[in-house]
């Protein structure tokens, strides 16, 4: 039951017939006359309880585009159902509009559109569906709420992606239709072909081109060997969903910036023949994604990805080696998205780095602050000089932690939150160009 | 994971369905009904408290009561009166008195006003209406209003013998009370005197109303009305007529204005309308209070802010005034920057870093080696100026190196 402002609006009215006859008589006349208005008006609402809902809502977004979800409502009762009905979402869901005023007549049913704009990742839920159906004179109105649970995966945005073509265009470059310069041990050998001015002169084969020796004279043709990066490799993600991956840089949850570099990452290296394998990790695996290739892996990276939240634990870097054993027991390029800005707090980090650089190539990606940076550089009042010399301490904590990363044999990757994604990338181009995979 | 996928796919179709066949959840109903149930009942229970609590205290109970057994009370003298026979009704407000009264005649008003709440007014309304008047202990304003002509004389009382020719007094021979004492022309009946000029008990006629003043009020209290002959005084004053009202005026009859009161002014719709406003507004409350359905909650992921533990570090460098500290930390970054930009390796020495500066800008490199080693901030101004330094050197380096 719920009371309309009509309602309100009428028993105020009865100020008039109370000053008319005169007191309590007036009072109760017209208390009595809206009672049974109300009443009669109750009843001849039509009951929310022989409305049947159903929720048509699509089982993934992206975040950032709007989606739209459908409610179906199914009047079984005997009366017209004139409502406002309220289709409930999590606040993140940003569904519009959040009322809506429809008529239902026996037997039919209608369709209400909600708009969902979500500002989130993560799973979103719908709760119930509230309907408010009002009798015929506006008075009072009968009220129930519908279970219709529904659920909609918001996928991470990857807007990253953006750097993708660029860096296919590079990746195109390592492969054998153009003829190599650098030739790293990891390359394979593709096809011989006729050499060109600029063609690297190592690469001539000189008993292919003793073959090809043109039986009819002419000049000697010189043949050079294609080279193309090596394929095949193992890719493992490690991304650090612990405490410090909580942190807000730049408007970005440190979280976040790791799953658009591993997605970056992922696009790129499965493009490139290279098999990826990711671990969410803190304490226990949050999320993983094994044995998927081409676009399958992608759609699994982020739907594995999407409700994963950061938790205030340390993660437990110990267990990271048999993490990566377990998902390859291959040589493979391990990437290890996490945080390293104090020495303090990289300890376990970098107690567990030789385990894994014995076997594996392992780079290390963190995100820096370029609030930090800039504040180096503000030296107006004292205040700032103590602020410059902070920042000064935090950018030189994390050049130790690199430097001991490096002295373990590992890689360092560092980067603004919009320019992480796209450093990792080349690194890994890079790796890929010299053959270290 | 592909497990999580499908499920959530499937809910909107076959979850979303079936669950809205049979909304209701009796569980929750039963749950708002218990609490409204505790609530009432924890109000039922408060009341009950507090109305028990009541009870025992005197708080808000006059002296002389005549529903009140305690020992100030006069609850004694009431009953015995009403077994002889005299109609008691207790009053608490004028108005109350004046329906109980009615037309004066036989009946004796007693007018106790122990809480001094009477008015010039009040005193002079009281004297019209009954023909037969008590007062027990009134204040200098009654006096003034009832018995011209008498005076307060300061307290009175003890084992005083009959003195005069009332016959109530004479009945009771003698009386054992306290109370106050009045002084009174010799045209009053005057009784039981005390002290010098001071009597308890004075009677003066106006024109066709006895006025009687009692100031031995104890002669009523429970505890002293068996002593002596208090008793045959009370019953012989306070039953001389048939109907006997007992006014004890209440707090209320403070604001005693003669018939003009705010009431008689109010049209009979005034608190019908009064009311009506109230359910307007407890109405209005309802209508705006009823929410469509619960709200929504939602677990939101933990964000902190980045930058937090360098802000925190450089207040505590501020509030400990620890310069030398910062500017260690300014000069190791500053030459970090100047090796890179020298291209020296990582293991480069600071001799050797400030050594190449010193040849490139061409400055002198015992002043180098203050300024990046020792050269200490004696307060914020010299801290500033130093990093300023610093910052000017790296820029200079950067030129220097800078092919043209």
């Amino acid at each position: 039951m719920a009371i309309s402002g009509w309602f309100v609006a009428v028993l105020a009215l009865g100020a008039v017939p109370v000053v008319l006859l005169g007191g309590w008589p007036g009072f109760w006349v017209w208390l009595g006359l809206l009672a049974a208005g109300g009443a009669l008006d109750a009843l001849l609402a039509g009951s929310p309880a022989g409305l049947r809902v159903e929720r048509t809502v699509p089982a993934r977004a992206r975040l950032g585009e709007p989606v739209e979800t459908t409610l179906t409502i199914l009047n079984t009762g005997r009366r017209t159902v004139r409502a406002v009905v309220r289709d409930a979402w999590q606040p993140s869901a940003g569904a519009r509009p959040t009322r809506v005023a429809v008529a239902v007549p026996s037997g039919e049913r209608r369709a209400v559109r909600t708009m969902l704009t979500p500002t989130r990742r993560g799973e979103l839920r719908a709760a119930g569906v509230t309907v408010r159906s009002g009798g015929p004179l506006h008075l009072v109105s009968r009220q129930r709420t519908l279970r219709a649970p529904a659920a909609l995966r918001v996928l991470p945005p990857f807007t990253s992606r953006r750097h993708l073509p660029s860096r296919i265009a590079r990746l195109r470059e390592l492969d054998g239709r153009t003829s190599l310069l650098i030739r790293g041990q990891g390359t394979e050998f593709d096809s011989l072909r006729e050499y060109v001015r600029g063609d690297d002169v190592r690469s001539i084969d000189w008993r292919a081109t003793a073959r090809r020796r043109d039986p009819a004279g002419g000049g000697a043709k010189l043949v050079v060997r294609t080279w193309r990066p090596e394929r095949d490799r193992r890719i493992v993600l490690v991304i650090d969903s612990g405490r410090t991956a909580a942190a807000r840089i730049a408007d970005e949850v440190r979280l976040d910036t790791a799953f658009e570099a591993s997605l970056l990452l992922a696009a790129l290296a499965t493009r490139a023949g290279d098999r990826v394998d990711l671990a969410v990790y803190d304490r226990r695996v949050r999320g993983r994604v094994q044995g998927a290739t081409g676009a399958q892996l992608l759609a699994r990276m982020v739907d594995v990805l999407a409700p994963i939240e950061p938790e205030l634990i340390e993660p437990d870097w110990r267990a990271v080696p048999g993490l990566v054993r377990s998902i390859t027991p291959h040589r493979a390029l391990v990437v290890l998205l996490t945080t390293i800005d104090a020495p303090g707090a990289a300890k376990p980090l970098l107690a567990m780095l030789p385990e894994l650089t014995r076997r594996h190539t392992v780079v290390v990606a963190s995100v820096t602050d370029p609030d930090v940076l800039a504040a180096t550089a503000v030296r107006g009042a004292s205040d700032e000089v103590y602020r410059a010399a902070a920042a000064e301490r935090a950018l030189l904590d994390a050049t130790r932690v690199a430097a001991a990363i490096r002295r373990l044999g590992g890689d360092v990757v560092t980067g603004a939150p919009q320019e992480l994604p796209p450093a990792l990338a080349d690194h890994y181009l890079a790796l890929k160009a010299a053959g270290k995979l | 994971m592909t497990a999580t996928a499908t499920s959530s796919e499937a809910s909107p179709t076959t979850g979303g369905g079936a669950a809205s066949g049979n909304p209701p959840r009796p569980r929750h109903r039963v749950g708002i009904v218990l609490l409204w149930l505790a609530i009432v009942l924890v109000v039922v229970i408060g009341g009950l408290a507090v109305w028990a609590a009541g009870q025992t205290s005197r708080s808000g109970q006059h002296d002389r009561s005549p529903v009140d057994p305690s020992e100030t009370g006069a609850m004694a003298l009431a009953q015995v009166l009403g077994q002889q026979g005299v109609d008691v009704t207790i009053t608490h407000s004028f108005w109350e008195t004046e329906v109980a009264v009615g037309d004066g005649r036989d009946v004796t008003l007693l007018v106790d006003d122990d809480w001094w709440v009477l008015t010039e007014e009040a005193y002079a309304s009281v004297l019209n209406l009954s023909q037969h008047l008590i007062v027990v202990q009134p204040t200098d304003v009654g006096l003034e209003q009832l018995t011209p002509g008498v005076e307060y004389a300061g307290f009175g009382g003890g084992e005083l013998p009959a003195d005069c020719d009332l016959p109530a007094v004479q009945r009771a021979e003698s009386v054992n009370a306290g109370g106050d004492a009045y002084t009174a022309p010799a045209s009053a009946e005057r009784c039981f005197a005390s002290g010098d000029d001071g009597y308890g008990l004075v009677r003066i006629e106006r024109g066709s109303r006895i006025v009687t003043l009692l100031g031995l009020g104890e002669v009523l209290e429970n505890q002293y009305v068996t002593d002596s002959g208090n008793a045959a005084l009370a019953l012989g004053l306070l039953g001389e007529q048939p109907k006997l009202v007992w006014y004890q005026p209440d707090m209320d009859d403070l604001a005693f204005d003669d018939a003009n009161s705010l009431a008689s002014l109010q049209g009979a719709w005034f608190a019908p309308l009064v009311v009506l406003l109230l359910l307007v507004g407890v109405a209005a409350a309802v209508w705006r209070g009823r929410r469509m359905g619960a709200v929504v909650v939602e677990q939101l992921p933990v964000e902190v802010r980045s930058s937090e533990t360098m802000e925190g570090r450089a207040r505590l460098y501020a509030r400990s005034g620890a310069r030398d500290h910062a500017l260690a930390m300014l000069r190791s970054a500053t030459l970090a920057r100047l090796a890179r930009t020298l291209g020296l390796g990582r293991s480069a020495t600071p001799e050797e870093i400030i050594g190449a500066t010193a040849a490139l800008t061409g400055r002198d490199p015992a002043a180098l080696t203050a300024l990046l080693r020792s050269e200490p901030a004696f307060d914020d101004r010299g801290f500033v100026r130093i990093s300023d330094e610093l910052l000017r050197l790296e820029r200079e380096l950067g030129r220097a190196v800078r092919p043209s």
